[in-house]
C-alpha cells in the first residue's frame, strides 16, 4: 500500500493537492482507528473506576505516556499530557514566571518562535519588567544571552524557514553564558523531521502537539526535568491532581498528575501513540528521510525557475520541506486564493510568526510545507499555479 | 471554478482609482487588518452630508484594493446615509462577485475604514 492510500482526507478528495503540512498534517486510517478505538471498545475515563473498562483505559494512556518518553529518551523528566502546544508553552512560562524569575531576570526567545512559545513569554515580560530580548535568524548569540539570562525559549525548526539548527550547539554556548537559564524548546515542528533526544539536547523542557505529527488534534505533550517540574504551579485546577483540599491549603500531587487537572484527551491520547508509531516506521526511517530531502530539493528547484519576481525566504541547506515565499507585485492572499482555484492548499500570512516576518522586512508570505505523502506531481501543481499567479499579475 | 479575478478586480487592483490625498479631507482614518497585515488610509471631503470626495489608499491584495477603489467610484457624489447604510453585501454587489468569509474581510478594509473616518469625526464634533 503506498503511502498516500493511508491518508483518507486524499482519498476523499482526489484533486487535492495538500501542501500545508506545517499547518497541521493529515492523519493517517490508523491513528483515525486508535481514537475510534476508545470509543468503541473503551469509553470510559482513566484514573477513576476500579472496573475493567477504566482500567483499561488507564493502562492505556500510561502506556503511551511512556511510549512519548521513549520516543524522546526522556526519562529523566516528565512526560505531560495538554490539550496543545500552546497549552504546553503556557504552563512553562506561567509556573516558571510565578515561582523561578526575579527582579532583574532576563528572558530570550528566538525572533523565529511561534506565537506559541513568543508571546506567553512577551506578556511576562511586560508584566514582571524583565529585560526581553530576540535571538536573531542568524543565531548570534553575542549581546543578547547574558548571564542574567533566566529562560531561553527558540524552536528545532521554524515553521517559516524551516531549516533545521544545530540546537545541541546552541545549548551549549547558553549554558556557558548562563548555566542556571531555563531551556525550552518548541518541537511542534521538528519531531518530524529529527529524533529528538532531550537527553543529548541538554534542555530544561520541550513540547509538541499531536495534529503536527500526523496524529489528531485536542492533544500535546511537554517534557520537563524533574526538578522542574517539581519547582512550579500547574496552570490548570481540578480534578485528578491534587492530593488533599485542607481548610487553608491545597495539596497537590506530584507531577505529572499535578498539571492534568480534568478528564484528559483520552480518545486523543490513543491515538496520539499510534501516530508516534507511524512516524517511527514510515517519517523517520532513512528512506523516507531520503525521500523528503529528496522532495524538497526538488521543490527549491522548481519555484528558483519561477524568475526573479519569487523570492524565496526559507534557506536550502538543511531544509525540512518547508518554503516560505514572496512574489513581487502579488499580495500572498491572491496567491493563495489563485493556489486554492486550482485545489492546491497553502497557506499565506504572518504563519503565527509575526516578529519574524518584520524582522525580514515584510507584512507576510506564502509557505509550501511537504508531508510524507507529498510527491513531485503536487510540486508540480503548485509550480502551475504559481505560474499562473505571474501571468495574471503580469 | 470560476475565477474572482475578473478583469474589472484585476484593472482596479493595478490602478486603484481615488487614491491620492485629498487636498483639504474633512475625515482621516488608518485602519488595518490584523490577520493579514493590509492596511488602509481614507479621507472625506464633505460638503454639508454629501461626499464630495472621497480616497482610500490601501496597502494590501487585489481583493481590498480593486474593492476600495470601486467604493470611491460608488460614494463620490453621494450622502453620507448611503455610506452609512453599506454592508457586506453591498461590496459583494460592488465587486459583482462572490466571496468567501476570509476574502470578505479583505474586501471590507476599505469600507470599514471609511466609516471610521466618518464616525470619528463626528463623535468628535458631537
Amino acid at each position: 500500500m503506498t503511502i498516500r492510500n493511508q491518508f483518507p482526507v486524499l482519498q476523499s478528495n482526489p484533486d487535492l493537492v495538500y501542501l500545508d503540512t506545517a499547518a497541521t498534517a493529515l492523519t493517517p486510517q490508523s491513528v483515525i482507528d486508535a481514537e475510534s478505538s476508545y470509543y468503541e471498545e473503551d469509553g470510559a475515563n482513566a484514573y477513576r473506576g476500579l472496573y475493567a473498562a477504566s482500567e483499561r483505559v488507564t493502562e492505556r494512556v500510561e502506556q503511551v505516556r511512556k511510549q512519548v518518553s521513549d520516543f524522546i529518551n526522556g526519562s529523566s523528566g516528565d512526560v505531560i499530557f495538554t490539550k496543545s502546544a500552546t497549552e504546553a508553552s503556557n504552563i512553562l512560562a506561567r509556573g516558571i514566571s510565578h515561582s523561578l524569575l526575579s527582579e532583574g531576570d532576563e528572558i530570550v526567545v528566538s525572533v523565529t518562535d511561534h506565537h506559541a512559545q513568543y508571546l506567553p513569554w512577551k506578556h511576562i515580560s511586560l508584566e514582571k519588567s524583565l529585560r526581553f530580548s530576540e535571538i536573531p535568524v542568524d543565531l548570534y548569540l553575542e549581546g543578547v544571552i547574558t548571564p542574567h539570562t533566566k529562560v531561553v525559549a527558540f524552536p528545532l525548526v521554524s515553521n517559516v524557514l524551516g531549516c533545521t539548527i544545530d540546537s545541541i550547539g546552541i545549548i551549549q554556548k547558553i549554558r556557558h553564558i548562563a548555566p542556571h537559564a531555563f531551556i525550552i524548546i518548541d518541537a511542534a515542528q521538528g519531531i518530524t523531521k529529527q529524533r529528538v533526544n532531550v537527553e543529548e539536547l541538554g534542555c530544561d523542557a520541550l513540547f509538541f502537539s499531536g495534529h503536527k505529527l500526523y496524529g489528531p488534534t485536542g492533544v500535546g505533550v511537554l517534557w520537563m526535568k524533574k526538578d522542574l517540574a517539581a519547582s512550579i504551579p500547574p496552570l490548570l485546577m481540578g480534578g485528578h491532581m491534587i492530593e488533599q483540599i485542607e481548610e487553608r491549603e491545597v495539596v497537590l500531587r506530584e507531577s505529572p498528575a499535578k498539571f492534568e487537572g480534568g478528564t484528559l484527551p483520552l480518545a486523543q491520547i490513543y491515538a496520539l501513540g499510534e501516530a508516534i508509531k507511524f512516524v517511527q516506521s514510515h517519517v523517520l526511517t532513512e528512506e523516507s528521510r531520503a525521500y523528503m530531502k529528496d522532495l524538497t530539493s526538488y521543490l527549491f528547484d522548481q519555484v528558483d525557475l519561477l524568475g526573479g519576481r519569487v523570492h524565496i525566504l526559507s534557506p536550502r541547506e538543511g531544509n525540512e520541506g518547508i518554503l516560505s515565499f514572496t512574489v513581487d507585485g502579488i499580495h500572498p492572499h491572491d496567491i493563495a486564493q489563485i493556489c486554492g482555484d486550482q485545489h492546491v492548499a497553502i497557506r499565506v500570512g504572518h504563519h503565527c510568526a509575526q516578529p519574524l516576518h518584520h524582522a525580514l522586512g515584510i507584512e507576510s508570505s506564502a509557505r509550501i510545507s511537504l508531508g510524507i505523502y507529498s510527491t513531485k506531481a503536487d510540486v508540480d501543481c503548485a509550480i502551475t499555479s504559481l505560474e499562473k499567479c505571474l501571468f495574471l499579475f503580469s | 471554478m470560476t475565477s474572482i479575478y475578473t478583469d474589472i478586480i484585476l484593472e482596479h487592483a493595478s490602478s486603484p482609482s481615488n487614491s491620492s490625498p485629498l487636498p483639504h479631507p474633512d475625515c482621516v482614518m488608518d485602519h488595518n487588518n490584523p490577520l493579514c497585515g493590509d492596511r488602509a488610509h481614507a479621507e472625506i471631503g464633505l460638503e454639508g452630508d454629501l461626499i464630495k470626495d472621497i480616497s482610500i489608499k490601501v496597502t494590501g491584495c487585489a481583493i481590498s484594493t480593486a474593492a476600495a477603489s470601486l467604493l470611491t467610484e460608488y460614494l463620490k457624489g453621494k450622502r453620507i446615509e448611503e455610506l452609512q447604510k453599506m454592508n457586506g453585501d453591498s461590496i459583494v454587489d460592488i465587486l459583482g462577485i462572490p466571496l468567501t468569509p476570509a476574502r470578505m474581510r479583505c474586501a471590507l478594509l476599505g469600507l470599514e475604514t471609511v466609516k471610521k473616518a466618518y464616525d470619528e469625526t463626528k463623535n468628535s464634533r458631537s
